[in-house]
């Protein structure tokens, strides 16, 4: 049985994404428009007589083809590939939705009209002439609420009727100027309207209201500061549990895996590299890391739903623009605390490429999730031992200072290296809606989540057992890993660290995760990394190995100024395309980092 | 009674209808396609706390606009217009009088 290629097309904003995920459940996966950086979502779904495909077009504003999100999206509604095409539209916003609607039409495929979010215009006073717009329009219409599960049933008849009987709407002829097109367009849509939406539409009122708190000059910070800590606080205390249980788990699992190994017959020395280096900073960087990230990520997508992160770029647009960046960027800057490279690929929302460029390359100076940690145990040890809510209070001054930071070197990049105009900046302030809390979770923990996590254990595995070796070759009186760190020992202390600490950091390239123990495992000269252990421990090795409070600081500053990590890099890679950017993306907050810790070393 | 005044005049609660868009190049066609035409009504609904950029109603959806791009917007002020549907006096304008411009 042949599969039916359909397109999902609409604006943004239209609940295009309900839509989807309300037809094709679990049954989907996000990739990548060959050749571009436009991520893509295809899922399959079933009708009472066909297996179709569902191929998630990005959403523009018009067919014009101006940005890459518009090309991608016209050139596979004109593919043989795409058969019919599913096109969403705001049934509150029906004027504004047709003028993207009329284009689509005008590509000549069949299409049916699915009206979506029609418990939004009726609660807004509205009623919709179904049956009159379809005949206006030519094509099949239906009205639904993608939110409820009935819509789905609908949608499926919908669909094996167009497949019955594909027709194709009649061309309308439209002049070729742009201008003379637009203003045809919008004169098109204007008469079709008009008598197919009847009432008053009465102002959502709610959400001015809203609005007026959450934009107005009293509450608009304290509310995202607030919000911001909310979000580190439970990322932060959500994870200790969890990361403890999955680091005892998976270090217990070492034990069994040596033993399977040496039955297998291998070699004691590289059953060890594997057990020991291998699989021991797997399981670590896997335990640290995916905890926080699966509280994170869900709440960064659950703000994201509500309509609240418009908000936030609207509120910082002005500081972003004096520095010649983009508003959105404190969004990307926001994905950042969760992991850099799932902010650097999310600087996707930006269009202007300049603009992109200043996200991407600043991305690295906000900590992410796997810094936190070392971040925590070096303010706890040394600086606010016995309060949490002065480990807090530094915690959040360390990160404006990051924040503040990066907004220095986006200055700097905009007046040096990336000088231009500031782009066309219109931001759209969608209604407030309900998040739907399943399809968050699936959605962030799928995509997001589990694709990092992925990412770096493909590269923590094989770092660890590096590592290892590193740390068990012996090179006359030491192993590599002390010589090395002997090596660097001049240049550490100059800038009020030393050898170890550079070089656990360079060693930590693979995973910020791994900084901490690769140090210990320096200073207590161990084969492998260390069990985690209790606080005050590390506290006791540390200060055995000459650190001061002047020490920790410049820990602080180097753990947030300094090259990116390699899955971040690599993930610069794509989408800048180039590798002079991404060398400047580690040179960058390096630089900075030497600089500052030079500077406090003096203090 | 035409006042010549820009969008970035527009203080909030206050409306207006565009008279002509003195913007070029994409932030025009980007602008027009939102629906920001000669003859559409749009209400200020206020300013980001830091004063730059300006939330306005229009068509129904609120759009954001900063003021170096609402400073190339003129409008004439007006109170009987709808910002929360489609509202569009006297229709589009003709060609010309855009080239005009």
């Amino acid at each position: 049985m042949r599969t039916h290629v359909i397109a999902l097309a609409g604006l943004p904003n239209v609940g295009k994404s309900t839509v989807f995920n309300r037809l094709t459940g679990l049954h989907q996966h996000t990739g990548n428009w060959t050749g571009k950086t436009v991520s893509s979502a295809r899922g399959s779904f079933s009708t009472a007589r066909r297996r179709c495909l569902l191929v998630d077009v990005p959403g523009a504003y018009s067919l014009a083809a101006r940005s890459d999100d518009e090309r991608v999206a016209r050139d596979f509604l004109l593919s043989d590939e795409a058969e019919a095409i599913l096109l969403v539209c705001d049934a509150g916003l029906l004027e504004r939705n047709l003028f993207y609607a009329l284009q689509v039409l005008a590509l000549g495929k069949p299409v049916l009209l699915c009206l979506n979010l029609m418990d939004e215009a009726a609660r807004r006073g509205l009623t919709l002439d179904l049956p009159l717009l379809s005949e206006r329009l030519g094509v099949p219409v239906v009205g639904v609420s993608a939110r409820k599960r009935g819509s789905r049933r609908i949608l499926l008849d919908a669909i094996d009727a167009l497949l019955d009987a594909p027709r194709s709407p009649a061309p309308i002829p439209l002049p070729a100027d742009e201008e003379a097109r637009t203003a045809a367009l919008v004169r098109e849509a204007e008469a079709i309207c008009r008598g197919v939406v009847r009432g008053r539409q009465q102002l959502p009122a709610r959400d001015r209201r809203i609005d007026r708190v959450l934009t107005g000059k009293l509450f608009a910070f304290p509310v995202m500061l607030l919000l911001l800590a909310l979000v580190f606080y439970l990322t932060i205390a959500g994870a200790n549990a969890p990361s403890a249980f999955l680091s005892r788990l998976l270090f217990s699992l070492e034990a069994p895996l040596a033993a399977f190994l040496s039955r297998l017959g291998l070699p004691a020395r590289l059953s060890a590299m594997l057990t020991e280096g291998a699989y021991r900073t797997l399981s670590w960087v896997v335990s640290v890391m995916l905890p926080p990230m699966a509280i994170f990520f869900p709440l960064f997508t659950l703000l994201e739903d509500l309509g609240y992160l418009p908000r936030v770029a609207y509120n910082l647009d002005r500081p972003f623009q004096r520095c010649g960046a983009c508003g959105k960027q404190c969004l990307t800057m926001a994905m950042g605390f969760g992991c850099n490279a799932a902010g650097v690929t999310g600087c996707r929302i930006i269009d202007s490429r300049r603009e992109r460029l200043l996200a991407v390359l600043t991305n690295s100076f906000v900590p992410c999730n796997g810094r936190f940690p070392l971040l925590i145990a070096v303010i706890t040890m040394f600086f606010a031992p016995r309060s949490t809510l002065g480990a807090s209070l530094m915690l959040t001054g360390v990160i404006a200072v990051s924040v503040l930071l990066s907004f220095a070197a986006t200055a700097l990049l905009s007046g040096t290296l990336l000088r231009g105009e500031p782009s066309s900046f219109v931001l759209e302030l969608p209604p407030y809606r309900r998040p739907q809390l399943g399809q968050i979770l699936v959605r962030s923990l799928l995509d997001r989540t589990l694709k990092v996590l992925l990412r770096a254990a493909a590269v923590a595995a094989p770092a660890g057992a590096a590592l290892w070796l590193l740390a068990n070759t012996r090179a006359g009186d030491g192993s590599l890993l002390l010589k090395a760190a002997a090596l660097l020992d001049g240049a550490g202390r100059f800038l009020g660290l030393d050898g170890a600490i550079l070089l656990a950091f360079l060693l930590g390239l693979p995973a910020n995760e791994t900084v901490l123990p690769i140090l210990l495992m320096i200073y207590t000269a161990g084969g492998s990394l260390m069990e985690p252990g209790a606080l005050a421990d590390v506290h006791a090795i540390l200060l055995q190995n000459g650190w001061t409070a002047g020490t920790a600081a410049c820990m602080l500053c180097f753990t947030v100024l300094h090259w990116p990590c390699s899955t971040t890099l690599l993930t610069v890679k794509k989408e800048t395309g180039g590798w002079g950017w991404t060398a400047l993306a580690a040179l960058l907050p390096t630089a900075f980092g030497l600089i500052l810790c030079k500077l406090l070393s003096g203090i | 009674m035409n006042h010549d005044l820009t969008l970035c005049s527009l203080r909030p609660g206050e409306g207006g209808r565009v008279r002509a868009l003195r913007v070029h190049g994409s932030m025009r066609l980007r602008l027009r396609e939102l629906g920001l035409i000669e003859g559409a009504y749009l209400r200020c609904l206020g300013r980001s706390p830091l004063g730059d950029p300006a939330a306005y109603e229009l068509c129904g959806a609120v759009l954001a606009l900063r003021d170096r791009d609402s400073r190339e917007i003129w409008i004439e002020r007006r109170e009987d217009g709808n910002a929360d549907a489609c509202d569009r006096a006297g229709g589009t304008a003709e060609r010309g009088k855009e080239h005009g411009l």
